[in-house]
């Protein structure tokens, strides 16, 4: 299969691209083309399978076009894209500036809205093809801590649902991935130690996710009731927990 | 880089310290490290015992997710590898492509850098040297921020001081090494019963050059009246032709043991002297004496598919006593030590023997040297330590010393006893490192940082 990573220096996306087999050609794309080098060359060698790397900046929407007709060019087509891009800016920080609010807008949700029509074309006009999007469990119900982080991540909820309604029975698959708490560097120092599973974990279950053709998964598996049981907490209640 | 506050101790548990710890995800971040903090130490997968990579209070940098292969070239077996990459890593990746590792610890959980940085050995210690011998570079993150190639041939001063060194003359980033070629992933081994200590240094000289392995698991409750009573473990990699049928199907590929995990909250009174007695009595006597073909994770590593054991020992923990005597003086050790432990009723779950040789090139502050290392694991208790102290100017009698990433209970003076080189070591990191960015508890402890 001809798959592509974007924010391929994330340590999930990095142990996705492990779970890829040797016949699989991998294109890490990401900001850091240094890493890239460094991750390529151990995806490699630990797998045996092929990797590529594009520099690609998935805010800078002129490129868009551009990239895609780079992954064609390299693979021949492409058979499934997975959205590990994200970031997380502090909530009050978040409220104070501006510019940083909105690049976490962007980056976590309009650009990959802009990205995945462009793929969706692609994948469409074959008739195959899988994306699979990252969003989180804080999307299902917002709090105050974080809570435009996880406004972006509840809309790319909405945004995948939709575009699995209008890709049914086209050949094209979208997955939907709720990830919990996992220990890369975005959580790192922020939560207890004993809540966050390893980027290994999670990676398996997406790929196993993706193999299966799932719709949406909850990652490990018990974040799907406790999600439940959150979302269907009355608001006065889940007002009371502010932590 | 977020710091993350945490409470971290060595293997041994003891001593439980707080640090504030970074973790690097690539090596651009590592690289910047010494622009934000002054006061640090690397961690590779905190597989020391004591404290040698803890660092009170101040920072600790994590190096477990520096952890990719750069490079691999097959037909020499030289593999250059990031500083995290865990020596498990490194057989899972070799292993089916007919290399092994050249020297291996009793556990393949610890990072490359921790290899280098204690300079580990195993059980052909006497025939092939200590990990060193196999790093031909290392790239080196220095106090003045910069990256320093260094090997045999460039900056051997740094390298010398960096192996062994226990992360004091920077941060390791990436090392290359050579690995060993084997046609099988089995080990031909053979058990002998052996009853006391004369015995087991006669059967030791006569054999220590017949295989490329050789070790000797000791009865650490044996008490002073069977002191020796132990198993003579001796191997070589097997070959494809001795092999039977079912492992010929996969000679590189065994079959994993499951994983077993010890829950944190394990009852450290189930370990006591009389379950390990007969633990021990049942592992003495279930070795039959003849050769057999076991794979190697068996040989090498038999509580490795045991993860977190060192949980059973409760909270307090448990101190490795582990001591390199040379050999003329090595029997006696052995007896008086065991006597010392019965005298004092120290119970001693885990012991083991190797046999070590000088090396003409080795670090300045690497442990081995010609004689025979001895390992014993004891639960904790608050006198062990000073009772430990005692034993420790025998040690330095019979002109030998002990490990210092097992150490957490070593003195300043023991230190500078049991390491000549020590004035060398301090003189070269006074040069590369006059701030002391670059320290550890236990370099405090043992009074290599002035206060
Ligand atoms: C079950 C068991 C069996 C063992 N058997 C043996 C044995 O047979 N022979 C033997 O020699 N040892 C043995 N050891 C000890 C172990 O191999 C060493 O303590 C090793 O250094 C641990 O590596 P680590 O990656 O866990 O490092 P840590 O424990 O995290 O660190 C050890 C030292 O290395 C330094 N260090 C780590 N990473 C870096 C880096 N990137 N750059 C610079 N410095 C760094 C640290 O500062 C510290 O001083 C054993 C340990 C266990 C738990
Ligand atoms: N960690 C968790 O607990 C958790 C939980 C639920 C969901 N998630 C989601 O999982 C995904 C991966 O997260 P992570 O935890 O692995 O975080 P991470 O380590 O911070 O990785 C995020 C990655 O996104 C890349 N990126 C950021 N902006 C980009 C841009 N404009 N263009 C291209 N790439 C960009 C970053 O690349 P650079 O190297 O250039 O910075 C980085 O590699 C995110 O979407 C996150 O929201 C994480």
């Amino acid at each position: 299969m001809n798959i592509v990573i974007i924010g391929a220096s994330s340590s999930i996306a990095r142990a996705l691209a492990l779970e890829i087999g040797n016949e699989d050609h991998v294109i890490l794309a990401g900001r850091d083309i240094d890493d890239l080098e460094d991750n390529a060359a151990d995806i490699g060698l630990r797998t045996g399978g092929t990797t590529s790397i594009i520099q690609f900046d998935i805010a800078d929407r002129d490129m868009h076009q551009h990239f895609l007709d780079q992954c064609i060019k390299t693979l021949g087509h492409v058979d499934g894209i997975f959205f590990c891009q994200g970031v997380m800016i502090d909530q009050a920080q978040a409220e104070r500036d501006d510019q940083l609010c909105y690049s976490m807008l962007d980056i976590n949700f309009s650009a990959s809205v802009l990205l995945a029509n462009r793929f969706v074309q692609h994948m469409r006009e074959r008739g195959t093809g899988f994306l699979c999007f990252l969003s989180s469990v804080v999307g299902d119900r917002g709090r105050q801590t974080l809570a435009i982080y996880n406004a972006t991540k509840a809309a790319i909820n909405a945004y995948v649902r939709g575009l699995q309604h209008r890709l049914a029975g086209s050949g094209v698959h979208a997955l939907l991935v709720k990830p919990g708490f996992v220990d890369t560097a975005m959580t790192w120092g922020l939560y207890k130690n004993n809540i966050l599973v390893s980027p290994k974990r999670v990676a398996d279950d997406i790929w196993r996710a993706v193999r299966k053709k799932k719709y949406c998964i909850y990652t490990p598996w018990y974040w799907r009731s406790a999600m439940m049981f959150i979302r269907g907490l009355p608001r006065f209640l889940f007002h009371k927990i502010r932590s | 880089m977020r710091r993350a506050a945490r409470q971290l101790s060595g293997w041994g548990r003891y001593p439980l310290e707080s640090a504030e710890c970074l973790r690097p995800e690539r090596i651009s971040q590592a690289e910047k490290v010494c622009t934000n903090s002054h006061n640090i130490i690397a961690r590779g997968l905190g597989r020391s015992f004591g404290d040698a990579s803890l660092n009170n209070d101040h920072d600790v940098l994590i190096c477990e997710r520096l952890n990719r292969l750069c490079s691999f070239d097959r037909p020499t077996g030289v593999l250059e590898c990031e500083a995290g990459v865990s020596l498990a890593d490194i057989i899972q990746f070799a292993l089916p492509k007919g290399y092994f590792l050249p020297v291996t610890p009793s556990t393949p959980h610890i990072s490359i850098g921790g290899a280098i940085a204690g300079d580990v050995y195993g059980c052909n210690q006497h025939l092939e040297g200590s990990f060193c011998q196999f790093v031909d570079k290392i790239e080196l993150l220095t106090a003045n921020g910069r990256v320093v190639t260094c090997s045999r041939e460039r900056q051997e001063d740094l390298f010398w001081a960096t192996i062994g060194g226990l992360g004091l003359t920077g941060i390791i980033l990436r090392a290359q090494i050579r690995l060993l070629p084997v046609e099988t992933a089995y080990i031909d081994a053979n058990y002998t019963k052996i009853s006391d200590v004369d015995q087991l240094f006669l059967q030791l000289e006569k054999n220590q050059h017949n295989c490329a392995y050789t070790m000797a698991w000791l009865d650490g409750m044996a008490g002073s009246k069977h002191a020796g009573r132990s198993l003579l473990i001796q191997g070589d990699h097997a070959r494809y032709e001795q092999l039977t049928g079912k492992m010929q199907r996969r000679p590189l590929r065994p079959k994993r043991r499951r994983d077993i995990s010890i829950p944190d909250m394990w009852p450290s009174w189930t370990l006591n002297s009389f379950t390990v007695g007969c633990l021990n009595k049942m592992y003495y006597w279930r070795h039959l004496q003849h050769a057999r073909i076991v794979k190697y994770q068996r040989f090498f590593y038999p509580f490795g598919h045991l993860h977190n054991w060192n949980r059973l020992y409760g909270k307090k923990g448990f101190l490795r006593y582990e001591c390199v005597i040379p050999w003329k003086q090595a029997a006696t050790a052995l007896q008086k030590i065991q006597e010392f432990f019965d005298q004092k009723s120290i119970p001693c779950f885990w012991a083991m023997l190797k046999l070590c040789r000088d090396d003409e090139n080795q670090g300045l502050l690497s442990f081995t040297r010609a004689g025979v290392s001895l390992t014993f694991d004891l639960p904790r208790d608050d006198e062990l330590i000073t009772q430990l102290h005692n034993l420790n100017d025998n040690i330095i009698e019979w002109d030998g010393r002990l490990s210092l990433v097992s150490d957490a209970f070593m003195r300043p003076s023991d230190l500078r006893h049991m390491y000549p080189q020590l004035e060398d070591f301090l003189e070269l990191k006074q040069r590369i490192d006059p701030q002391n960015i670059f320290q550890s508890s236990l370099a405090r402890r043992l009074g290599m940082i002035p206060q």
